[in-house]
């Protein structure tokens, strides 16, 4: 299957080849497509080289993680979803059959048609090729955001669960605190502060989650604290930066990725409903949520302006959703929500 | 039949289907239980034994589990096939369980009064609250639970193991059934109390008639309690005879490997003795005789079904080592 | 009990000053004048000048939060953009959003408890993977999507529901008939995760000693899934609703704005658009006092089902 996908990559990226203007935006999607196809690459020949003692019957957890997902269909369905969104997302500016910026004034406020595909909005936009840049922007602040707030929340916990005592109690009622105002206020107090910029709104939608992080993330390292192994590298004299590292990080992996994954599909969920509201991604870009908003108040004319940016924001986390809950099943982690 | 036989269980096979394939929980069990008398089912985890008595009380869970084959005769209902509600019925009234985990074994959002009170608003519906309440104070007096009265209010999380125990031993007698089932009711208690709870089921057993039922892994509880033994391995009755019998005319090796693994005080020993090997898996019993691989005595027959052979109306055991005469020791 | 919901409620004091604090500092933080704001571009430096002493914007920083404070609660506190004082204009747009929320509290328990119940006891039936395959699309739908295609189903094709607007008090004919597409929107991520969660929880709770020790005594199994199992799934069950309280703030902001609800997260919302500050900080520091109750109500309930918590 690997083999396939990447065969597959290196024929659009040869496809593509071709296309490479001066547009700066063309080029990095094109340089990140490039990376990808090179990781992919990378990955078949470990994975060949894996198999190898595989054959000596030596199974890894990661092997019996990958086993159980493998058998659980609506997470695979949710992983290769998830895999097409990122292939649009980059390859956006070569697939957009229109450029999501023109406006053509003959033809405002369609429907589905053979030209335009899902109907245009009503300056004449594609609805088709806004929704693909608006997909490409939502998943590149969700990941963005996720990865800051995984970032924060992990080390947090990590430092009040492994240390315990002052810092720990210091770090955790920091954000009790912090968790007892309901987001959308934080968000809303925070963007009318800082106004409405991409960054801000990064900021904001990765604050939220460290919480969630940080608790899970601290639970477990404080049963780590206790294990035996991390005792013995305590009386061998190892420094507590290199414990962190090596012992009781590795060992949180599993829950940080599993609640990474799933955080993604909320913060796009986030990002759209602020979007939606007008606090976040601004006209002229394209954004899942404001297309939604818009469409709304051309609900009695053209349903199809409401119908794909929404189908599109439940596709995006549905199969996030999906996939995470598979992931979760096949680590058999204790985070139930 | 014999009048005196309340419980019959006949070439009882329960199976359980998992994701691997389809296991044998107990295979062709046979026992009877006499009115008074307790019979000690014996055997390590896995042996079965826990099977056969929740298949007893059609308590294991379907699916994954199923009886397939064999009879429980009780008061001349087939167990096996009776309906749900006439199983409801005899469920705490006739015939009442204890469990291995009283830690578990309790629900935690309800009073202990009120778990207990339940089998009687249930099986005596004509008891009026006051009653139930005043009978449930009784049985908590019985088991040996101090200020009673208070106890009744407070929940599973409030008492110790040892009380737990005793709870869930008023709540099987409080319909005063004919056979109680005890599985493992002392394995998850300490030393002491263990003695305690033992000693508290034998001195009720006398004073409510009942026969009890006693599963367990530890040959010191069924010398002190029992009077026939069903040794089980692998999910089946490997021997069975009155208590005598097995502890002095043991005859299969592996029940010989189990006393033998006993602690003992009055020989110095320098190290326990242990059987060797482990309990087959139970996807893939070996053919023949299941404990033929750990046995010190294995012989080249044993990969034929063992025989059964009596050694008196009460003593049997199935082993080849006897196959021709039947007379050993 | 009683001491611990006095104890509770004493500490809402601390965190209330931390929560207004905090928006006030952040509000304080904005590179925008609300003075340039209300008198446009083209005011005099006088007329601002004047507005900045009006609005004691002029004072330093914990002066004029403590003038904030008291002239909050006091009732002085002048919205810039609307009418009359920010109490009253906040608390005027509070039952519209308090009925809102309760109306999709109550859809979303009555619906998904049963739905979660019956998924667990027919596990992998076909009930089972239809209620599943809903609900998994409940928690992916953004609330605001739900509204319009509500809306566009009710209102523009159907015509029998009204499309946005409040139309009275929720015991109201009138009222209710606006109420029930708003409700229904935002009831739905609830209820989505509440019958997922109730699913596994009663999955777990099942498999539990007790649970076979009801039916020793023979116990139905109607009543060992009701009286046993689901009074302890309802623990976690709670716990569930009560995470979900911050959630649904953010859902009935949008949903406000989805059906035009005057409640306090619209006018928020619009707060912030015009540069209203003093309205911003009544909107967020009501909202926060209602969250906190809420929370509170939660942990009493939680505390109600769950004999092994003790109140000393």
């Amino acid at each position: 299957m690997l083999r396939i996908v990447f065969l597959v990559n290196l024929f659009l990226l040869l496809l593509f080849a071709g296309q490479i203007t001066t547009n700066a935006d063309t080029l990095i999607s094109y340089s990140i497509f490039a990376v990808i196809t090179l990781i992919l690459a990378a990955i078949i020949l470990t994975l060949r080289r894996r198999n190898k003692t595989k054959e000596r019957g030596i199974r890894t957890g990661w092997d019996l993680m990958w086993n159980k997902l493998r058998r659980n269909k609506s997470a695979m369905a949710g992983m290769w979803v998830v895999c097409g969104l990122c292939y649009v997302a980059i390859l956006a500016p070569f697939i957009v059959p229109f450029d999501p910026y023109i406006m053509d004034w003959g033809a405002l406020s369609l429907g589905p048609e053979s030209h335009h595909w899902l109907g245009t909005d009503e300056m004449g936009r594609d609805t088709l090729s806004r929704a693909i840049y608006a997909t490409r922007i939502a998943m590149g602040i969700g990941l963005m955001a996720v990865t800051l707030n995984s970032l924060i929340g992990t080390s947090l916990g990590l430092l009040a669960g492994y240390y315990g005592g002052n810092t720990d109690n210091f770090i955790m009622r920091l954000l009790e605190f912090w968790n007892s105002i309901p987001f959308i206020l934080m968000a809303i107090a925070l963007m009318a502060a800082l106004g409405s910029g991409l960054f801000n709104l990064i900021l904001v939608v990765s604050l939220t989650g460290i919480l969630e992080f940080a608790r899970i993330i601290r639970g477990d390292s404080q049963l780590l604290r206790q294990a035996d192994y991390v005792n013995a590298a305590k009386v061998m004299g190892i420094p507590d930066r290199q414990i962190l590292k090596r012992h009781i990080l590795p060992n949180c992996l599993a829950p940080i990725i599993i609640m990474a994954t799933l955080r993604i599909g909320e913060t796009i969920l986030t990002i759209a409903g602020l979007s939606f509201l007008g606090l976040g991604i601004q006209a002229p870009m394209p954004s899942l949520g404001s297309m939604l908003a818009n469409g709304q108040q051309f609900l009695y004319e053209n349903i199809t302006m409401s119908i794909v940016p929404g189908t599109v924001i439940l596709l995006i986390v549905l199969s996030f959703n999906l996939f995470g809950d598979g992931l979760r099943d096949a680590l058999d982690s204790r985070i139930t929500q | 039949m014999d009048p005196d036989i309340l419980l019959e269980v006949k070439d009882l096979q329960t199976t359980f289907t998992t994701e691997d394939g389809v296991v044998n929980g107990c295979n062709g069990v046979s026992y009877s239980l006499k009115k008074g008398e307790t019979l000690a089912v014996v055997g390590e985890s896995g042996s079965g034994k826990s099977v056969t008595a929740m298949s007893i009380l059609r308590l294991i869970p379907e699916p994954p589990g199923q009886i397939v084959r064999g009879q429980i005769l009780f008061d001349g209902i087939d167990l096996t096939t009776a309906s749900e509600k006439e199983m409801r019925k005899i469920r705490g009234k006739e015939i009442a369980m204890i469990f291995q985990e009283p830690m578990t074994s309790l629900n935690p959002v309800i009073t202990v009064g009120r778990q207990i009170g339940e089998s009687l608003k249930l099986h005596e519906p004509q008891l009026s609250s006051t009653k139930i309440k005043q009978r449930v104070i009784e049985l908590l007096d019985l088991v040996g639970i101090p200020s009673a009265e208070q106890r009744c209010n407070e929940f599973p999380h409030q008492l110790s193991g040892g009380m737990k125990q005793r709870v869930m031993i008023a709540m099987a007698l409080a319909c005063s059934p004919r056979i109680l089932i005890a599985d493992e009711p002392t394995s998850a208690l300490d030393v002491t109390i263990q003695a305690q709870i033992l000693s508290l089921i034998k001195k009720l057993q006398q004073q409510l008639d009942m026969s009890v039922l006693m599963i367990t892994h530890d040959l010191a509880v069924v010398a002190e309690t029992a009077d026939s033994v069903a040794v089980m391995y692998s999910g089946r009755i490997v021997e069975y005879g009155a208590v005598d019998e097995i502890f002095h005319q043991s005859k299969h090796p592996y029940l010989d490997g189990l006393k033998k693994s006993m602690p003992r005080l009055d020989i110095e020993q320098e190290e326990l003795y242990t059987i060797a090997g482990m309990v087959p898996n139970p996807l893939d019993i070996p053919s023949g005789c299941p404990f033929r691989s750990r046995c010190p005595q294995e012989m080249a027959c044993c990969q034929n079904e063992p025989p059964t052979i009596f050694f008196s109306d009460s003593h049997y055991a199935r082993c080849w080592l006897y196959a021709d005469g039947g007379h050993h020791d | 009990m009683l001491n611990y919901t006095i104890r509770r409620l004493l500490l809402l004091i601390p965190l209330l000053l931390f929560v207004s604090l905090f928006v006030f500092a952040i509000l304080k933080l904005s590179p925008g004048d609300p003075a340039t704001a209300l008198l446009g571009d083209q005011a005099t430096e006088e007329a601002i000048a004047l507005a900045r002493a009006k609005y004691a914007l002029d004072q330093p920083f914990y002066l004029q939060y403590l003038q904030m404070m008291v002239n909050f609660f006091s009732g002085e506190l002048q919205s810039i953009f609307y009418k009359g004082n920010v109490l009253s204009i906040v608390l005027q747009r509070l039952p519209a959003t308090l009925e809102l929320g309760f109306l999709s509290l109550l859809i979303a328990v009555i619906i998904s408890i049963p739905v979660g119940i019956i998924s667990a006891v027919r596990r992998n039936s076909f009930f089972d993977y239809a209620s599943m395959s809903v609900a998994m699309f409940g928690v992916s739908i953004p609330v605001f999507f739900t509204g319009i295609l509500l809306i566009y189903l009710f209102a523009v094709i159907l015509k029998v529901l009204p499309a946005s607007g409040y139309g009275g008090h929720l015991w109201t004919i009138e009222g209710l008939r606006h109420m029930i597409l708003p409700a229904l929107s935002l009831s739905f991520v609830l209820m989505a995760s509440t019958t997922r969660l109730t699913r596994s929880a009663m999955l777990e709770v099942i498999n539990q000693d007790y649970i076979r020790t009801a039916r020793a005594k023979g116990v139905s199994r109607f009543v060992v899934i009701m009286h046993h199992a689901f009074k302890n799934a309802l623990i976690p069950i709670t716990t569930n609703i009560g995470n979900q309280i911050a959630r649904m703030f953010a859902g009935a902001v949008l949903t406000e704005t989805v059906f035009a609800w005057p409640g306090v997260g619209r006018l928020a919302v619009n707060a912030i658009f015009r540069r209203d500050e003093p309205l911003v900080f009544g909107c967020v520091l009501l909202m926060a006092v209602v969250y906190v109750i809420i929370n509170l109500l939660v942990d009493l309930v939680y505390g109600f089902l769950n004999p092994q918590i003790s109140y000393d």
